[in-house]
């Protein structure tokens, strides 16, 4: 173990080196700290006026949340593999003479370390987890660090899934049956609930809270560790934990005994993984959407397309392939997003908790935040890192319209899809989906703008905390003002005239619509600065 | 040094490999040559023990998986990738310790670093290296346990031209040390004058083997021509 011990040792040496070597990643990290602190400490008024034992509906959540991260996790190690370890650990490691254990032991270490750098961003939940689900220090720890064992345990029981199935087409199919005999018991067994005791939200809380569930594999087993911890049963939750525990355990120790030789089980993962931070190292973000499934199928450009106007034929093409037409697995988010939304707002609002007004700016809100990050990895930035879009003899302007042009499209579908689920679900006026629709599918223009300005300052900068320092600038100076003209619309209409609060959505469409031409305009020359 | 016998490898339905056998003896120089998609890395993953396959691979008499096969392969992978948070002289730190090298490792480092013009670099962390200079960090970590069967896939990809020369200094004087150095390339001319036997692969298999010394290319005829008679002739 001397060679890993000091790999390891090293590398968070030589991290912190490099930390203090960087003032502005130090104020970053202090600022995060800082941010976290002040996330722990007890906040005054109102965490404990809420009337509603939020119990059940944090019951359900750590299911779901649990039970998508685990078993999508393994559904991926079943199919193409998994890894926890880095190319240099194939180059260097596995052809070394260090024995397999020891090194899927350093693996394994350095996964939770992983973990424990993605549960840093539960800490700034702490509020809402005191406020909105009334948690005490017990309950915090419980959701924390049931969050942490989840990343660690599907991490590792994804590789050894894979390690011991992959070889054996019987046992993948086994392994498949299984995984997916679990999700459907749980989806039928919802179904079936649901029938019996009618379909409202309370039901779905009182299925998730059958002691049945607490049974089911991993997903069940933590959130029952959480739930016991919660609710001060902590031979419960320590029982639970074991099993959980056991799992990830009991499948390193069958790797090991089995002699399953995992190392080319994960050589391919890894070398994709590889891959894919390479090409998000050089600012290729939709080297994200890597897709191992997509098929070629029909050959051939979509359409016609000429010029500046053959990006977005060729654009359509690319989504002919990835899934439907203007169809992606972000615009399902969106669209469940919204039956979710609207069914909570309907519930809620029979209640009387919440007005309609509240639930059409919540909807619209959560719905914008979730867009600007399918934004962000859209097609639009993807054309910008391959050479093509500087190449092309035609005007720079027409050549951001139209590499823009499939964005504002599939956003406005989505948006008509998910609004008008949430205007029917929610008992929303009528003239909310198209505002809605609308003001949502002009806003991806402003996010655009965003990274427009950003690249037509910057150049060929490639400082990354300077460009995210100007982003968030380019943020201020285009959404703020947008967002402060609807802001102060709805507020008037609301109390004066609220039949005609869908002003407030045409002025931000208009706003919308300008600031992002005006953006176009003024960066129509970033195809001639910018350097890939 | 080397022995391959009867090495196939399947990827699901797809046939990587098929029935590769073949030999390298020490201080032998071979060369894998092959168009893209041939089989070459996949060959050489298998004989550095990254992959499953049927058959036998045997290094110096030991299965190519053993502790002690490894302790005597060095490899160089198509694809550099060094550690981001480690120099360039804590990675030979790392490989002396994961070989238990003793100390005149340290001296043979200090020769390496210097050879590869890689000195001034050596307080670099890997993240701040060229992919040039992270291929030729790669070499000298496997140069650093003196392999006696030493594996290089794609060594010269990205290499400038004093360290394609240095390099090809460093496989004569290895060769007459007695290890033995199994070369996959398709830069045919990187190679010429340098093997002692070159096996051509397509499609998986091994379509044709030169001995350098029992049987020399005929008269004026190059391993380009060679390579492109079989090639292009089974094409």
């Amino acid at each position: 173990m001397r060679a890993l011990s000091y790999l390891f040792l090293t590398t968070i040496k030589n991290g912190f080196k490099q930390i203090l070597k960087k003032p502005a990643l130090i104020i970053l990290y202090a600022a995060v700290i800082a941010m976290m602190l002040f996330a722990l400490l007890p906040g005054g008024g109102n965490k404990f006026t809420a009337s509603m034992d939020m119990t059940p509906v944090l019951r359900a959540i750590g299911f779901a949340l649990f039970g998508f991260v685990a078993y999508s996790s393994i559904s991926k190690g079943l199919k193409q593999g998994s890894t926890f370890f880095a190319m240099p650990d194939v180059n260097f490691l596995f052809t070394s003479p260090i024995r397999p254990q020891a090194v899927l032991l350093y693996g394994v270490v350095r996964q939770m370390g992983i973990s424990a750098m993605a549960t840093i961003f539960m800490f700034f939940q702490v509020p809402n987890m005191r406020n909105l689900l009334h948690l005490n220090r017990t309950g915090i720890f419980a959701v924390i660090s049931g969050w942490f064992i989840i990343l660690v345990c599907s991490q590792v029981v994804s590789l050894c899934t894979y390690s011991l199935t992959a070889p054996y087409p019987r046992r993948r199919r086994i392994g498949n049956y299984v995984l997916y005999g679990i999700i459907g018991a749980v989806v039928l067994g919802l179904v079936g609930f649901l029938l019996s005791r009618g379909g409202d939200m309370k039901a779905v809380l009182d299925y998730f809270a059958l002691p049945v569930i607490d049974y089911v594999p991993l997903a069940g087993w933590l959130n029952a560790y959480m739930m016991g911890l919660i609710s001060g049963d902590t031979l419960k939750a320590v029982l639970f934990l074991l099993l959980a525990l056991f799992f990830p355990v009991m499948g390193i120790v069958l790797v090991q005994r089995t002699d399953s030789d995992y190392y080319e089980d994960v050589l391919q993962a890894t070398e994709r993984t590889h891959l894919m931070k390479l090409a998000v190292k050089d600012g290729k973000s939709g080297a994200r959407n890597m897709n191992q499934n997509v098929r070629a199928g029909k050959s051939g450009i979509v359409g016609k397309g000429q010029g500046a106007s053959t990006f977005f034929y060729r654009h359509l093409t690319e989504q002919r392939r990835t899934g439907v037409f203007f169809v992606d697995k972000g615009s399902i988010v969106v669209v469940v997003g919204a039956v979710i939304g609207g069914i909570i707002f309907k519930n809620l609002s029979a209640q009387g908790e919440i007005t309609p007004f509240l639930s059409s700016l919540i909807a619209f809100g959560a719905l914008s935040y979730i867009l600007y990050f399918l934004t962000v990895t859209g097609k639009f930035t993807q054309e910008l890192t391959r050479p093509f879009i500087y190449l092309v003899p035609a005007p720079g302007i027409l050549k951001l319209f139209y590499s823009n042009l499939t964005t504002v499209l599939k956003s406005l579908i989505e948006g008509i899809v998910a609004f008008t689920i949430l205007t029917v679900l929610a008992g929303l006026p009528w003239w909310y989906a198209p505002m809605a629709a609308l003001t949502y599918a002009t806003l991806s223009q402003v996010y655009i703008s965003m990274s427009i300005l950003t690249q037509r300052i910057l150049g060929g900068s490639n400082s990354k905390v300077l460009s995210t320092i100007l982003y968030l600038v380019s943020a201020s100076i285009l959404l703020l003002p947008g967002a402060a003209i609807f802001g102060v619309l709805q507020a008037v209409f609301y109390f004066n005239a609220p039949s005609f609060l869908f002003v407030s959505y045409i002025a931000a469409i208009g706003y919308n619509v300008g600031i992002s031409t005006l953006v176009l305009f003024l960066g129509r020359g970033i195809l001639r600065e910018v350097e890939m | 040094m080397l022995t391959v016998s009867h090495l196939t490898k399947k990827y699901g339905s797809t046939l990587a490999n098929e029935d590769l056998n073949f030999t390298l003896e020490a201080g032998e120089i071979g060369v894998l040559l092959g168009p893209n998609g041939a089989g070459k890395s996949t060959a050489i993953k298998c004989i550095m023990g990254l992959l499953r396959f049927s058959g036998e691979i045997l290094i110096d008499g030991n299965t190519n998986k053993s502790d002690t096969a490894k302790r005597i392969m060095g490899y160089v992978p198509e694809m550099p990738a060094l550690y981001d948070l480690l120099t360039v002289e804590e990675h030979a730190e790392f490989i002396i310790r994961a070989y238990r090298l003793d100390k005149s490792a340290h001296d043979y480092a200090e020769e390496l670093l210097e050879r590869l013009e890689l000195s001034d670099k050596r307080k670099k962390l890997g993240k701040e290296l060229s992919k040039g200079m992270q291929q030729k960090v790669s070499i000298m970590c496997a140069l650093l346990p003196r392999p006696k069967m030493l594996l290089l896939d794609e060594p010269l990809v990205g290499l400038d031209p004093h360290a394609i020369k240095e390099l090809k200094i460093i496989f004569e004087e290895l060769r007459c040390q007695g290890t033995a150095i199994f070369v996959s390339t398709h830069m045919i001319d990187s190679v010429e004058g340098l093997w002692d036997k070159v096996f051509i692969m397509m499609d998986g298999h091994i379509v044709a083997v030169r001995d350098h010394d029992k049987e020399a290319l005929g008269g004026n005829e190059s391993l380009e021509d060679l390579f492109f008679s079989i090639t292009e002739g089974q094409g």
